[in-house]
């Protein structure tokens, strides 16, 4: 809050996701053509004839006046693993209040792994609040007011429309702290109501977002600091949660469709989280190769690659199979907006039922069963090793894909400390940690418990079999808790060139 | 007056006088003697050092090769004879355009498979490459038969029978002059002022003798001394010292560039020539099956923490599937302490470079006998023999050409294995690397993307350039209006539908 205009301080989490955002000059809109089968809207009323202003106007204050009471803005305090330790780091991001009992809609990367939430109201009222849950995959948090804070004052929430209804030049508010700049509403219309952002999204390392949901595109501002607040149709009801822009663009903005939302957020409050299942497909739409894969009248989508061991490769789905029914129920993925709903078909599967796939494969139709499994945490947890300067992250399965693991035994360093013990054997970023003291670590767990039991002290040496860039077998020994000083002194020299040691075996 | 004095006083410059009058024919003739032992020297090494001219061997597309062709000027160098067989010595690095071919604008260039010989009689022969040492960076190349019989008995300088000069001793160095001056041999006398062990043996002089690379160098008696040669500059550092490591690590990143460090002039003593001749390196290299990024050196350190304390050696990490070490035995963990019978004196990352050249050296098809420290099932070390037979080592990304397919507006090169480890995938993988894609071509319309590898196409396997070639060939002669290929890129597989014009 004292440096309002500073990017990093207010929004790093926002300023990190709007660089994953398409380039302004890339061809983001070849991919995906515009809906066929919608027809031009009919008969539009002459705009110009009648003095609308006024009623716009009018219409505008009372829309603002339904959900600017409900709107909160939230500063996060968050840990951080960041150059080999821990630290906690701050940002501003918005919110609104959606029921009685306080709960506020918010993203994922606002509040997702707050420790402390520090939420401001319209009436300028302070108030902490907690996490109820987050779902990265959609970038949706939901926190809870302490009402008990407010002391008795009145609380104002805003009711959710359908996202559905929205349409491409809807005129719409975004709401929220733009730069920190708490309680201020932009006006615009909607730009386009399911833009598709591609399946490619971090939200954190590992963690891919938006595989869910299309967005809608809007030039009501957006900034970093918008997050998390609440895009609001002309009747006052919330249609999106503004999650990101493109901050080299101007008017560029998006938000999660609300009744996207409205099912996270129910099963956040419910359960605190999000169950999903999972097969190991990924999509790609079949507009392009329906000639190719013979998938006659562009019904069914397209299986671009499956996941080793997974559900579907068990159930013998491959690339290039073009799947028409899961679970019963049709699988049309003609164009790239099409895709989150295939996904979200998927994902709402319940987890561990035994569904039929019918896909066609060489012009005939087949039939698979496969069993799903539950979508499980891309992201692992991290912990820091103080002693030693490291912090490091558990492996997920999916993470072990992504790093072309053979398997998810071990941990990854995320970081190093410049002058730690563990910086001093040249352990780093993208090291994952295999063996400590001749044990192998299975999990986080285990490491955690093998570190902490480790012998510490002055020319103790801890042998650590590391893959080096997660790649490379190498023994390491770690100056386990030597406590001398001047880390500096103790690098290792430079080699001196004409230090070289002549050819030993020759 | 005093001329007593006087008297005095000139009689030691009478007698000097009188003395130089008469020494002076001495000194004279003695000055003549100095110039025609030196003379006599030079027209002995003179005779032995030869000029090599070629054009170096230009591979890639024939209209690419045609105009580089132009562009490439006739190369020289100097070298020695240094054997009655017919064996020159020359600097590798002038003979040869790197360790691995050099690839300029598509087109491939290599050491030419002949070398045209000037001999200081004015005969011409030709010599082919015998082989290379990285590590002195001295090449060997031979006469070809027919020359050796057609010139009969040749001048060398022989290797074995030099002594090693004195410290001030006098040595004449000889080396020809540049094309301008006919390649006219000319010399520089100098003196040993130093004899340097490390990091071989090597002979400092007084004048510096960079003029003179690739020239021999002779006692005033004529007897060989040495080789003018370049020393290379100091090995990378290894793997696993800090910037080692970031560089070999990291999803297709390429392996950092060599450092740029000039060689330095220096003379070899003849020891280090004969050596080289009596162990001659082989011209294609062998290749065990070991990565660096995989290896470290089994340190004082480390030797003590594993309980096989004292033993020196090579910690293989990982042993490439599919490879010789794998087929002979060898295991990921394994120490490797012996090679060909030689105990390995590897105790800091800094060696393992010349370990690797080792292996390389000992040339493809030969029969090694390995002693590794396997840790058994109480985690003690025990040691093990095994006889693996090395192989030629596969072409890496430097090395295979690049091919530009035109009408798809793509270029690609073979999947080596190099990139193959670089990617983290199975050494199996087969495909072509997308290697760049030509802007608003119809590979970049269907996005692609360079560093895809392409598996299918139109669903058919691609296992190497050949059937990638044939695959498109058909789709061509077919005139399809469209090619679906499939790609990896990165850890995930996709679809891409690549439209055509083909007229």
């Amino acid at each position: 809050m004292r440096r309002p205009f500073s990017f990093a301080s207010c929004c790093s989490a926002l300023l990190a996701l709007s660089l994953v955002l398409l380039p302004p000059a890339a061809p983001a809109a070849a991919d995906d053509p515009p809906a066929a089968g919608s027809p031009p809207q009919a008969a539009t009323p002459p705009v110009a004839a009648a003095p609308a202003a006024p009623d716009l106007q009018a219409v505008i204050k009372r829309a603002k006046a339904k959900v600017f009471p409900a709107l909160v803005h939230i500063q996060p305090v968050y840990e951080e693993y960041r150059g080999g330790s821990k630290v906690l780091g701050t940002a501003t991001g918005s919110g609104v209040i959606i029921s009685p009992e306080g709960f506020v809609l918010t993203n994922y990367h606002v509040a997702g792994r707050a420790r402390k939430l520090i939420c401001t109201l319209s009436s300028e009222a302070r108030l902490s609040a907690e996490l109820v849950g987050a779902d990265p995959w959609t970038d949706i948090a939901v926190i809870r007011l302490h009402l008990k804070e407010l002391k008795g004052e009145p609380l104002a929430w805003a009711s959710l429309g359908n996202s559905d209804r929205v349409e491409e030049g809807d005129f719409v508010m975004a709401m929220g702290s733009p730069l920190a700049l708490s309680f201020s509403v932009s006006f615009g219309v909607v730009s386009r109501r399911d833009r598709p952002l591609g399946q490619d999204m971090n939200i954190e390392s590992f963690q891919k977002t938006g595989l869910f949901n299309t967005w809608i595109q809007t030039d009501a501002a957006i900034n970093p600091g918008n997050s998390g607040g609440p895009l609001v149709n002309l009747d006052g009801e919330v249609v999106g949660i503004n999650a990101r822009a493109n901050t080299s663009a101007e008017a560029i903005g998006f938000a999660i469709p609300v009744n996207i939302v409205r099912a996270v957020a129910d099963q956040l409050i419910a359960k605190g989280k999000v169950t999903r299942s999972w097969i190991g497909v990924s999509w790609q739409p079949l507009e392009e190769f329906s000639e190719h894969f013979k998938a006659g009248s562009g019904r069914g989508v397209l299986v671009a690659g499956v996941v080793d061991a997974s559900p579907a490769a068990a159930a013998g789905l491959r690339p290039g199979d073009v799947v028409v029914e899961f679970d019963g129920s049709p699988m049309n993925g003609r164009f790239k907006k099409d895709l989150p709903g295939i996904a979200r078909r998927v994902a709402d599967t319940p987890v561990g039922r035994e569904v039929v796939v019918k896909f066609v494969r060489d012009d005939r139709e087949q039939e698979a069963r496969l069993k799903t499994e539950e979508l499980e945490r891309a992201a692992g947890e991290d912990f820091e090793c103080k002693d030693w300067g490291l912090t490091v992250k558990e492996i997920t399965r999916t993470m072990a894909r992504e790093l072309s693991l053979e398997d998810a035994n071990g941990v990854l360093v995320t970081g190093a400390k410049a002058g730690g013990a563990a910086s001093r054997v040249g352990l780093e970023n993208g090291d994952v940690i295999r063996e400590l003291s001749g044990a192998a670590v299975t999990d986080l767990d285990v490491f955690r418990h093998l570190a902490a039991k480790a012998p510490r002290g002055p020319k103790v040496r801890v042998l650590l079999r590391v893959l080096k860039g997660g790649r490379h077998p190498r023994l390491v020994l770690l100056p386990a808790g030597d406590a001398e000083p001047a880390p500096v002194a103790k690098e290792t020299p430079a080699p001196a060139e004409n230090a070289e040691k002549p050819d030993p075996v020759q | 007056m005093n001329p007593p004095r006087l008297a005095s006083a000139s009689a030691p410059a009478l007698v000097t006088a009188a003395l130089g009058l008469l020494l002076a024919p001495l000194a004279s003739a003695r000055a003549d003697e100095r110039r025609d032992r030196i003379v006599a020297a030079f027209d002995k090494a003179r005779a032995c050092v030869v000029s090599l001219r070629w054009h170096p061997k230009l591979t890639g597309p024939p209209e690419a090769v045609a105009l580089a062709g132009e562009q490439e000027r006739e190369r020289t160098a100097d070298a020695v004879l240094v054997e009655r067989g017919g064996l020159l010595v020359a600097v590798g690095s002038q003979v040869e355009p790197g360790e691995a071919p050099v690839t300029r604008g598509g087109v491939t260039l290599d050491r030419p498979d002949r070398y045209r010989v000037k001999l200081p009689s004015g005969k011409e022969a030709h010599a082919r490459f015998v082989g290379r040492d990285e590590d002195t960076n001295l090449a060997l190349l031979q006469l070809e038969e027919d020359a050796r019989v057609h010139l009969g008995d040749l001048p060398y300088l022989d290797a074995a029978g030099a002594a090693k000069p004195e410290l001030a001793g006098e040595v004449l160095v000889v080396a020809l002059m540049s094309a301008e001056f006919g390649y006219a041999p000319r010399f520089l006398l100098t003196r040993v002022n130093a004899h340097l062990e490390k990091p071989w043996p090597l002979l400092g002089t007084e004048t510096p003798v960079g003029d003179y690379v690739g020239g021999a160098a002779v006692t005033l008696e004529g007897a060989f001394v040495g080789f003018v040669g370049l020393r290379p500059p100091a090995p990378a550092p290894a793997p696993g010292t800090r910037e080692g490591a970031g560089a070999a690590a990291g999803r297709g990143s390429r392996p950092a560039p060599p450092p740029r460090v000039s060689p330095l002039p220096t003379l070899y003593p003849a020891s280090v020539v004969a050596d080289l001749v009596k162990h001659p390196p082989q011209a294609k290299k062998a290749w065990l099956g070991l990565h660096q990024p995989a290896l470290q050196a089994l340190t004082r350190e480390l030797a003590e923490a594993l309980g096989v304390g004292g033993r020196k050696g090579v910690l293989v990490g990982e042993v490439l599937d599919g490879s010789p070490a794998e087929r002979g035995g060898l295991r990921d963990g394994d120490l490797l302490v012996r090679f060909d019978g030689k105990d390995l004196d590897v105790d800091e990352d800094r060696d393992l470079p010349r370990f690797l050249r080792l292996i390389k050296r000992a040339g493809p098809g030969k029969e090694v006998q390995l002693v590794v420290l396997r840790r058994g099932a109480e985690g003690k070390y025990a040691e093990s023999t095994h006889v693996v037979t090395l192989e030629e080592v596969p072409p890496g990304e430097q090395e295979v050409q690049e091919r530009d397919e035109k009408d798809f507006g793509l270029k690609y090169k073979e999947l080596t294995r190099d990139v193959l480890l670089n990617l983290k995938l199975d050494y199996r993988t087969t495909g072509v690397r997308v290697t760049g894609v030509e802007r608003a071509g119809w590979a970049s319309l269907a996005h692609v993307q360079a560093g895809d590898i392409i598996r299918k196409v139109d669903d058919q396997d691609v296992s190497d350039v050949a059937s990638f070639q044939a695959l498109l060939a058909k789709a061509r002669a077919e005139k399809r209006p469209s090619v679906v290929l499939f790609v990896l890129r990165g850890t995930k597989t996709e679809f891409l539908n690549v439209h055509t014009e083909f007229k």
